[in-house]
């Protein structure tokens, strides 16, 4: 009892004075969390409603009912009216494509540009990265004009031709390649290996999660790429998903919604369910690409 | 007697490794020059050591000897073959690096053998060979560890084991225990110089630690900006150091170096007195000095003295204790007295300042110090 007494007396003294300053901490937290979930919210509605819509009958496009029936025709229906088969091959050999391309080329250039020394490294360093600052819709017209000349127009070359050779591809690869010990280098060097076998042996597997990290932004820019590939092609053998589900959408085409959810979802489920899968390796190497 | 060779242990024992001559290297970084003009001989089968304070040019010298730097002039030879120009390669070199640049990707075996598979040596002999290092090396049960699972120590074994296994006959190794705690540097030490007896290597060490080259080398090059000061066994160095620098360098605490009028020696004016610690007495008679401070190290006690205006630390052991009074005299074999003529270029040696003289002392005989026989 004599003991309490002093106590108690303290933790009243003390609990008005933790309530007005613990207020303002948990309104903040309150905020922002009411502001991610709107953000959340907001982003992921369209998916959402898509969604919806794409396992319902077309009766319920507009009508939200908790009990409606699923069901599954929407997507078969979707299939059979467009060429999603051929448009899913473009699109895969596309991305497929500019990768490879982008990586051989990123990696020699990366390394040239960040262990040879060279008259003008400098200069055509910069230029590589001016190419990341100039937006690829100003060169639409050029492109266009250049594919004409090659004879490229409606080929999945002329659409992916533009983009192989990436600045920012070869920026960050010239970034992590000069972080990697020049002692490394001298090491595999005294072994013998020749310029090839340097990179190949020691640059390329010590950048791994570079390499991971730039594959996914480049398969999800070029998967998802519309105006250009709109532009240069003009045929099913040639079109991607994305120009393919365009004309498929298209408002004087007839499609019912459900049907166009059904194909929209079709179209980018690779990449949704590939994020998904590997969701934990992408924002780790993510982390190890940018911090280091 | 020679043993017989059958006697010997290890199966890549090299009969006569070849040795190294550097003829008149120099190396200028832009207009600034790292190395001076410098010839020196690196005999076969010897552990040499390049020793020096940090920006002397050891491991500049070194990444010239490994191809890894062009020389800016002169030539270096190995086992009369001109290596100049040769790419690091085919030098018949191997190096173990500072940091042991490991290849992070590839696991104990992968590291050792990269060398070999590089050089598309067959399966087969890369795996006996592998064996046979990994047992000389104590690495058997760490094979398929990645290098960032390894102490510090199993990583040195690694390098070493990935140097060794080359089976070239000339070995460098640039500041190798510099990561390692002392305990683990002390047993390093021994390891890699009976490794280097066992295969009678070449080998040419970068150390900016005088133990470490005290302890291990046979020969040691001195160097100081950019040029040697002096080259010879660790006694050699220790006890007849050609110049103040390799007397300073050299010792720990290093030679007491004083200007000679101090110790009440004749000598011309600018001529420095060295002294090494341990070859002070304290005894009857003698130079007079006053007790300043004292350090102890458990099995030696340092006394530093003021005589005159020179400061002096000498070396006794622990269990005689600190003298009775501030006052003593000190006494040294002739012997053991180093000279150095004045140094050409700006004193960097503190002038006798009369001023602070302390006239008062012990009774000490007439004759401050026994005159040296020279």
């Amino acid at each position: 009892m004599t003991f309490a007494t002093p106590t108690s007396a303290t933790a009243a003294v003390s609990a008005p004075v933790s309530a007005t300053t613990g207020a303002w901490p948990g309104l903040d937290r309150v905020l922002i969390s009411v502001g991610a979930w709107m953000l959340g919210l907001i982003w992921i509605a369209p998916l959402l409603y898509a969604a919806w819509t794409a396992f319902h009958p077309a009766a319920y496009e507009t009508r939200f009912d908790l009990l409606a029936p699923l069901s599954l025709e929407n997507f078969p229906l979707a299939w059979k009216q467009a060429p999603f088969a051929r448009y899913f091959l473009n699109t895969v050999i596309l991305v497929t494509s500019i990768l490879s391309v982008q990586l051989v080329v990123g990696t020699l250039a990366a390394f040239a540009f960040a262990r040879l020394r060279f008259a003008g490294r400098n200069l055509l360093f910069g230029l590589v990265l001016v190419q990341m600052m100039v937006m690829p819709d100003i060169l639409l017209v050029e492109n266009y004009r250049t594919m004409r000349m090659l004879g490229l127009v409606d080929t999945i070359a002329a659409i992916g031709l533009p983009y192989m050779a990436s600045g920012f591809g070869i920026f960050l690869l010239r970034q992590t390649f000069m972080t990697i010990p020049r002692e490394l280098d001298e090491a595999a060097r005294l072994e013998g290996v020749s310029l090839l076998g340097l990179i190949w042996r020691v640059y390329v597997p010590l950048a791994k999660p570079t390499y991971l990290a730039f594959g996914l932004v480049s398969v999800s820019a070029h998967w998802n790429d519309f105006i250009w590939p709109l532009i240069v092609t003009n045929s099913v053998s040639s079109r991607p998903l994305t120009v393919g589900l365009s004309i498929f959408a298209a408002p004087d085409s007839g499609v019912q919604w459900s049907v166009i959810n059904a194909a929209t979802l079709m179209t980018s489920a690779p990449l949704l369910i590939g994020f998904l899968l590997f969701q934990r390796q992408f924002v780790q190497s993510f982390m190890r690409a940018g911090i280091k | 007697m020679k043993r017989a060779k059958s006697t010997c242990v290890a199966a890549q024992s090299l009969p006569d490794a070849p040795g190294l001559i550097l003829h008149d290297l120099s190396k200028d970084y832009g207009t600034q020059r790292a190395i001076e003009t410098l010839g020196c001989e690196i005999r076969g089968g010897e552990f040499t050591v390049l020793l020096g304070p940090s920006g002397c040019g050891k491991s500049t010298l070194l990444r010239m000897i490994a191809g890894f730097e062009t020389p800016t002039g002169g030539r270096i030879t190995l086992g009369g073959r001109d290596i100049t120009a040769l790419p690091s390669s085919q030098r018949d070199i191997a190096m173990v690096f500072q940091n042991y640049a490991l290849f992070p990707h590839l696991d104990v075996a992968g590291n050792i053998t990269f060398g070999l598979n590089v050089r598309r040596v067959p399966r087969a002999e890369q795996r006996q060979r592998l064996d046979e290092v990994a047992r000389m090396m104590g690495l058997d049960a760490l094979l398929r560890r990645k290098p960032a699972q390894l102490s510090g120590g199993q990583q040195q074994r690694v390098a070493l084991a990935r140097a060794v296994i080359s089976g070239r006959p000339v070995l460098l190794m640039d500041e190798p225990l510099s990561n390692l705690d002392a305990k683990l540097r002390a047993e390093m030490r021994a390891e890699i110089r009976a490794l280097q007896r066992r295969l009678g290597l070449t080998l040419i060490y970068v150390t900016h630690d005088q133990v470490e080259a005290m302890t291990m080398a046979d020969r040691i090059i001195l160097l100081n900006a950019g040029r040697i000061e002096q080259s010879g066994t660790p006694e050699q160095i220790y006890s007849r150091p050609a110049t103040p620098f390799a007397a300073r360098f050299i010792g720990s605490p290093p030679m007491n170096l004083v200007p000679a009028e101090a110790l009440g020696i004749a000598a011309p004016p600018g001529t420095s007195a060295g002294l090494r610690p341990e070859d002070i007495e304290i005894a009857e008679t003698g130079l007079p000095a006053r007790l300043v401070s004292h350090e102890y190290l458990g099995a030696d006690l340092l006394i530093t003295v003021a005589a005159g205006s020179a400061r002096l630390i000498l070396r006794r052991p622990a269990r005689l204790g600190l003298p009775p009074g501030p006052e003593l005299c000190l006494r040294w074999a002739p012997d053991a007295l180093h000279r150095f003529a004045p140094q050409p270029g700006p004193a960097s040696l503190p002038t006798p300042d009369p001023a602070s003289d302390p006239a008062s002392g012990p009774a000490c005989a007439a004759e401050p110090a026994p005159q040296p026989a020279s």
